[in-house]
């Protein structure tokens, strides 16, 4: 008999884990021969975090034509259009980013015999790895269940991983480690049956402190942050935060919740949430849509009555029982850092990747990963130095790194050795040479333009400048996410970019969002707004500018928002502006095709002439002075005049609704209730608006937003509108898009 | 001695640059998106992925279903990887001998591209065969005395009863690793003709 292993790890998998993956196995069994529904058989992929990669349909683009990919399996789905034979993703749940050696040494054989070689950090500490065979998912999972890792509720209407501060322990301004706390609330619930009907994802954040933004608590569902109140632990609660196409500020539910009331209260949010959220439309389903719904006094009523009504579990207190216990302890004695002899780019590294722990004589490490990206060789590696000079932990960073605890500081010349030696050592970790970037077009479905290639472009230009670059410069931060929904959590960046298209004559052009004026700190407590659309080509000269700009203007101290907001969001604007044209294609093709990836960036133009002249349409200006509007809604929103702001997005919004409705009806008026009938008619009940994922969402943001006059509208929600009306505008763009192919094609 | 290591589908083989420095990322990712156009090798090619920043890496790699083929730097020095994932028919011999033929067709293909102008040549006289299973291989002695045959016959092909076997040392968390050296060094083509159809 050929050995499995089910077999040979039955004794090291807790039998309910074991149970659970054999489940999964039978579904697995039975979706192969036909025998249960492809969606239920997607539902139950999705828990473990086994998720679909770009071109699962089956048909991809080689920049010529389109190939169909005709596998094996044939027309076998393992979810709607998605061929079963398509290798995808596996996400890996690391519970605030915890790893042991261990676990690491697991995840890189994982790699190397079901992905390729390549383990990825993700922007919420987890790990995924690519271009995995669906039929190698119950193997993946039982390695790592013996290892005490479980994929379980990594994906899907589900709880996400639960993050926290990866210098919880060890940071010098925490109120207090938070680690078991995000342990203890992953645990109780992970497969909680109160979890388990939720109508979307629900994500959870455990911040040590307020001031600093590595925890991002306000931006999630559930966000806590420490307190010490009288000489007690507990925690700042916050609700309904989170990001996406329209992202929302978490509003605080509690100033105060003591400790033991954490769990409690996380199960009756989840009760909540369960019951009332929104089923049907996935896109008003986060908590944030029901908190704004009911109103935040409202959702706190149920919540609290709810909480009184649970029968007591014991499991909400165990933990605190074990706190002492479960706190990391060094496992070197702390040593001062002289004398020892040090490779000469020790001192660089030092200045950027070591943080002096609040124990006097230890440090905490990052080690800087390019992309979030690491080989299994580098992890076992990893592994060793984590053996040799830690208690043997690591952490996985929101940033896409990792991190060492409990290093000696006499250690640190040796540590920076090893990690120089397995291709670990480079410096710049939290500095702006360290881009976050989310899957985008290399793997996700939905990407729009390649997050990870200019990610990459960036990280090596600025690398090259980095010794020579001023301070302020230095710490800016940027993050790219591949389109709107925020993956690579472009809106709580200094520069953020997400990835939009924009036409140009017969082909589409990839671009990026420029997105500036987020604050970070305060656990960032502003989310950054779109400026323009840049061509992706030229986003390495937007951030030279911007950032010489700021060098140039700043007043002494001010951070790069402060810098924005000071000299205003036009400002910025102009100076980036004239990038914003697109060169036509017979003079530069570079632009027509995106970073790192040399295939034209179009999907069907490629049939009509190379020396097709440009088309510029009154539809293509219509739409430009819709995004011009949608802009000044912006500048009216910094200048504190919400209503204004408000007013201008649904004139930017009416606008080119107009602008689309004319293509096909000229003589079409002015008049807002025509132009919402006609788009209406014309493009919303025609599914032509339509987006290919999120269906007629952003068209509701037109209807909702002429049925509620500005001036009834609080502040945030003003913020809110701005951000719908550049998505209905992005949207109209797409559409025009689809319209021309659709009549590209009818001519070919 | 368990004979679960004859089972093995995974696994890998390498072939390498005579000069890592002949080839640049860029170069092999503009390649292998046009290999995916043109379909210029064997198996359902699928995507390319551009690991390029990460140091000693698997580099770029052109993804397929049946098989991956990797640029790779992870594996010692430069050279091309060629990834087996999905089953083979035959016994250990003969699927061998035809992962051997498709990496060949690769490191020829890439050797006579026109735009390297022949500076792209492949160390024609070693190879690295990896086997990519835990399972059915661990990294052990006895499994290397049991792939040894089915590996001897295979890569005897290539270099006559010269091949010489070495399983490589060190980690032993590593996959099981065989270098393989003839004493007939060739071009790539020349090695895949000495393979037959
Ligand atoms: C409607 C679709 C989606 C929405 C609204 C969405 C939204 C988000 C948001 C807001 C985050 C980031 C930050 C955070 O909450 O902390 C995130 C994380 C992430 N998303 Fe998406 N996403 C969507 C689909 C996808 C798809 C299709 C992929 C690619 C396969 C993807 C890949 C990721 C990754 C890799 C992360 C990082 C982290 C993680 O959870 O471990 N997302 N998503
Ligand atoms: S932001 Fe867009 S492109 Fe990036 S991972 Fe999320 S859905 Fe995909």
């Amino acid at each position: 008999m050929t050995p499995t292993w089910k077999d040979k790890l039955a004794a090291e998998i807790p039998p309910a884990l074991g149970l659970e993956i054999d489940q999964y196995e039978t579904d697995l069994l039975l979706r192969r021969q036909g025998k249960i529904d492809e969606k239920v058989f997607m539902e139950a992929r999705l828990r473990r975090g086994v998720y679909g990669q770009r071109y699962d349909s089956g048909q991809r683009h080689d920049g010529k034509k389109t190939q169909t990919l005709r596998y094996p399996s044939g027309d076998l789905t393992k979810g709607p259009g998605i061929l079963w034979d398509h290798p995808g993703m596996q996400r890996i749940k690391i519970p605030y980013g915890g790893l042991n050696p261990r676990q690491l040494e697991v995840l890189a054989d994982l790699a190397e015999e079901y992905s390729d070689g390549i383990l990825h950090v993700t922007t919420r500490q987890d790990i995924q790895l690519h271009f995995v065979h669906i039929e190698d998912t119950p193997a993946i999972f039982r390695r790592l269940a013996a290892v005490g890792i479980t994929t379980r509720e990594a994906c899907g209407n589900s709880v996400r991983n639960v993050t926290g501060c990866p210098l919880a322990g060890v940071c010098r301004d925490e109120a207090f480690d938070v680690t078991p706390y995000a342990k203890a609330c992953s645990r109780f619930l992970l497969g909680h049956k109160d979890t388990q009907n939720f109508g979307r994802k629900f994500k959870i954040a455990f911040s040590g402190c307020a001031q600093h933004p590595c925890g991002l608590a306000r931006m999630h569902d559930l966000g806590a942050v420490a307190r010490i109140r009288d000489g007690r632990r507990g925690f700042e609660l916050y609700v309904g935060g989170g990001l996406g196409p329209v992202p929302y500020q978490a509003k605080l539910f509690a100033e105060f919740v003591p400790e033991e009331e954490l769990l409690p209260l996380a199960q009756a949010v989840s009760r909540i949430f369960g019951r009332l959220g929104e089923k049907k439309n996935r896109n008003t389903a986060r908590l944030k849509f029901l908190v704004n719904k009911l109103g935040l006094e409202e959702f706190r009523r149920l919540v609290l009555e709810e909480r009184r009504a649970l029968p007591p579990d014991p499991a909400w207190t165990a933990f605190l029982g074990e706190l002492e216990a479960a706190a990391e302890k060094p496992s070197k004695p702390a040593a001062p850092l002289n004398g020892q002899p040090r490779r000469p780019s020790f001192d660089a590294w030092f200045r950027t990747n070591v943080y002096r722990q609040r124990q006097p004589g230890y440090a905490a490490v990052t080690v800087t990963l390019p992309l979030g990206d690491f080989t299994s060789r580098q992890a076992r590696a990893l592994a060793d130095l984590a053996r040799a000079y830690t208690p043997g932990t690591l952490r996985l960073t929101v940033d896409q790194n990792i991190l060492l605890r409990w290093v000696s500081d006499a250690d640190l010349p040796a540590l920076h050795a090893g990690l120089e030696d397995a291709g670990l050592g480079q410096p710049g970790a939290g500095t702006v040479v360290d881009v976050t970037a989310c899957p985008g077009t290399d793997t996700c479905k939905l990407g729009i333009s390649s997050s990870r290639g200019l990610a990459g472009v960036l990280r090596e230009r600025l690398a090259a400048r980095a010794a020579s670059m001023d301070e302020a410069v230095r710490n800016l931060t940027i993050k790219v996410s591949g389109c709107f929904n925020s993956c690579g959590q472009h809106h709580v960046a200094d520069l953020g970019f997400y990835g939009v298209s924009r036409k140009k004559g017969n082909y589409t052009v990839p671009h990026f969002q420029v997105l500036v004026g987020a604050r970070r700190q305060e656990n960032a407590s502003a989310y950054g707004l779109a400026l323009i659309a840049i061509p992706s080509k030229r986003i390495p000269e937007v951030v030279d500018r911007l950032a010489e700009a700021y060098l140039r203007q700043r007043a002494a101290g001010e951070s790069f928002s402060g810098w924005v907001q000071r000299i205003g969001k036009s400002q910025v604007r102009a100076l980036i502006e004239d990038l914003a044209e697109v060169p036509p294609y017979e003079a530069d093709r570079s632009f027509y095709s995106d970073w790192h990836d040399p295939r034209t960036y179009t999907v069907s133009d490629m049939g009509v002439g190379e020396c097709a002249g440009e088309v510029v349409t009154p539809l293509d200006f219509g739409l430009a002075a819709a995004e011009r509007e949608a802009f000044e809604a912006q500048v009216a929103l910094d200048k504190g005049d919400p209503v204004r702001a408000a007013e201008t997005a649904l004139r930017a919004m009416l606008r080119a609704a107009r602008e689309l409705v004319a293509s096909q009806l000229p003589e079409v008026s002015e008049d807002p209730a025509e132009v919402v009938r006609e788009f209406r008619a014309r493009f919303y009940d025609t599914k032509l608006f339509f987006d290919p994922f999120v269906g007629g969402k952003f068209a509701q943001h037109l209807f909702q937003a002429v049925e509620e006059p500005a001036g009834t509208l609080a502040p945030d929600a003003a913020r809110r509108r701005v951000e719908e009306a550049q998505l209905f505008i992005e949207a109209a763009h797409a559409c025009r898009t689809r319209m021309a192919q659709a009549a590209g094609k009818g001519h070919a | 001695m368990s004979a679960d290591a004859l089972e093995l589908q995974r696994f890998a083989i390498k072939f390498f640059l005579r000069d890592p420095a002949s080839v640049r990322p860029e170069e092999v990712l503009r390649l292998f998106h046009r290999w995916i156009q043109e379909r210029r090798v064997e198996g359902i090619l699928i995507d390319v992925a551009d690991y390029a920043h990460v140091p000693d890496g698997p580099g770029v790699v052109l993804i397929g279903f049946e098989a991956d083929y990797f640029l790779d730097s992870m594996e010692g020095p430069a050279g091309l990887l060629y990834n087996r994932k999905r089953p083979l028919e035959g016994a250990l011999p003969a699927r061998l001998r035809a992962a051997l033929r498709a990496a060949l067709d690769a490191c020829a293909r890439l050797e006579a591209e026109p735009e390297f102008e022949g500076a792209v040549r492949f160390r024609g006289d070693e190879a690295l065969f990896i086997a990519n299973d835990r399972l059915l291989a661990p990294n052990t002695e006895e499994t290397f005395a049991v792939l040894r045959p089915s590996l001897e016959e295979a890569f005897g092909a290539l270099w006559g009863g010269a091949a010489r076997l070495e399983r490589e040392g060190g980690d032993p968390r590593r996959r099981l690793a065989v270098r393989v050296r003839g004493d007939r060094p060739a071009e790539a083509a020349a090695l895949r003709e000495r393979l037959g159809a």
